[in-house]
């Protein structure tokens, strides 16, 4: 038996901010949202954003692997991100009325208080100010670079070798998937919350990890990403470097904002 | 685009129709019993428009069939683990009209209209796979446009989507 544990973090991993990251700097555009819109005269506008830290975002599930205890709680299903739980229905969106609209994210336009809003809305003036003295940069780049790799690492010779045995080792327990994306992508499953799962998708999930395990699937995957995304980390050290830069002012400024400075 | 009592985007004529998701599911098994590509007009209540209308509105995430958003599409406004029931609406005379076609792994462009929080998209279902986050526009304009999603391997490969950061 492979018990290899999955790599999940990769070379270009570090481009990707954190869960608290991503929870500080949400934390600081709200604040400076919301003090925008009080400024506007909104004084019962309220930002949506968490106190939590929702999910990381590089996890084993890149590779299609959950630890198989938690395949076999939850099949193959997410806990919902907490950091999106507030965010508005769409009925509650159309109810707001169009001044708040125009002060949040049209701006440009003088308001019935007189008071002007700024150009783009308050949602741009938080984005100037949270990215002030940030260098430009591709910011999809960090995500294009990983499907490129990941891409390339389905092709490897060796991920090709240990997806056939996985399917053979799923066969032997009743289960014919060609391929482990077939598994994961059953029609049967993907629309259930956890608490609804199936006892059939439990028993799938636990099977195609414990499988995953055994043919070393996706350490042979995150091996072959891993390399794939040294190559690209070479050939992109530019642009990534660029990124890098703009990531460190975002979460600097971000740090400044929460101690109650101005970047 | 800044408004959010649904901005149309591009091409879309003449007036809204609301349709629910179960709705879109309904009308797209007739679609696809009739033919894969045959399209099937649903009925149209004039009223504010919603997600899985095929109207591309605000506060929408909207992914399109073929690159710089032309073609099939759909409008997700919230998280949905698994794109293997939607269906892709096309521009029909007066408004968009449910097809036969899945959305599963079709998408080639792509936008996120929402003005608060960010988009993911992950290749493979529950969260399964790549992933790409598409952040909201903060400029004013007309939402964040992926226009071409080919040249990085992620063309025909997205499966569910879901929200994040938001404020």
């Amino acid at each position: 038996m492979n018990t290899a544990p999955v790599d999940e973090k990769s070379p270009l991993s570090v481009y990707v901010d954190t869960a608290e990251q991503r929870r500080n700097m949400t934390a600081a555009r709200a604040a400076l949202v919301s003090s925008c819109m009080r400024r506007l005269g909104f004084t019962d506008f309220k930002t949506v954003e968490s106190k939590e830290a929702g999910p990381e975002l590089i996890t084993s599930r890149r590779y299609l692997y959950i630890e198989p205890a938690r395949a076999a709680r939850n099949g193959y299903a997410v806990e919902p991100d907490p950091t999106s739980r507030n965010r508005p229905t769409e009925e509650q969106v159309r109810a707001v009325p169009m001044e708040e609209r125009r002060a949040l994210t049209g701006g440009g336009v003088t308001l019935s208080s007189g008071v002007k809003a700024p150009e783009g809305g308050c949602t741009r003036e938080a984005g100037q100010i949270l990215s002030s003295k940030a260098p430009r940069a591709n910011r999809l780049l960090v995500w294009q670079l990983m499907a490129k790799a990941a891409a390339s690492a389905r092709k490897d010779a060796e991920v090709m070798r240990a997806a056939t045995d996985w399917s053979a080792c799923m066969k032997q327990g009743g289960y014919a998937y060609a391929t482990p994306e077939e598994a994961w992508n059953d029609s049967r499953w993907g629309r259930q919350p956890v608490a609804a799962v199936s006892e059939e998708e439990r028993k799938v999930a636990t099977a195609d990890m414990e499988c995953k395990d055994r043919s070393g699937y996706a350490v042979r995957l995150s091996e072959a990403q891993i390399a794939n995304e040294k190559q690209l980390l070479e050939q992109h050290a530019d642009e990534l470097k660029a990124l890098a830069r703009n990531r460190e002012a975002l979460l600097r400024n971000t740090e400044i904002l929460l101690q109650g400075g101005r970047p | 685009m800044t408004s959010l009592m649904k901005p149309l985007i591009g091409d879309f004529p003449g007036s809204m129709m609301r349709v629910t998701h179960a709705m879109t599911r309904v009308v797209a098994a007739l679609a696809g019993i009739a033919l894969g590509a045959s399209l099937a007009v649903v009925s149209a209540t004039p009223a504010l428009a919603d997600e899985h209308d095929g109207w591309c509105g605000g506060g929408e995430m909207c992914v399109f069939e073929h690159e710089n958003r032309v073609g099939g599409r759909h409008d997700y406004y919230n998280a949905d683990s698994s794109y293997v029931d939607d269906r892709l609406y096309y521009l029909w005379g007066s408004g968009p009209v449910i097809s036969g076609s899945g959305v599963n792994d079709m998408a080639s462009s792509l936008v996120n209209n929402e003005t608060r929080c960010d988009a993911i998209l992950w290749e493979d279902i529950n969260s399964g796979g790549g992933a790409l986050i598409v952040p909201y526009d903060d400029t004013g304009g007309s939402g964040f446009r992926v226009n071409d999603l080919r040249p990085w391997g992620m063309n025909d490969i997205f499966s569910s989507s879901g929200w994040l950061n938001c404020v």
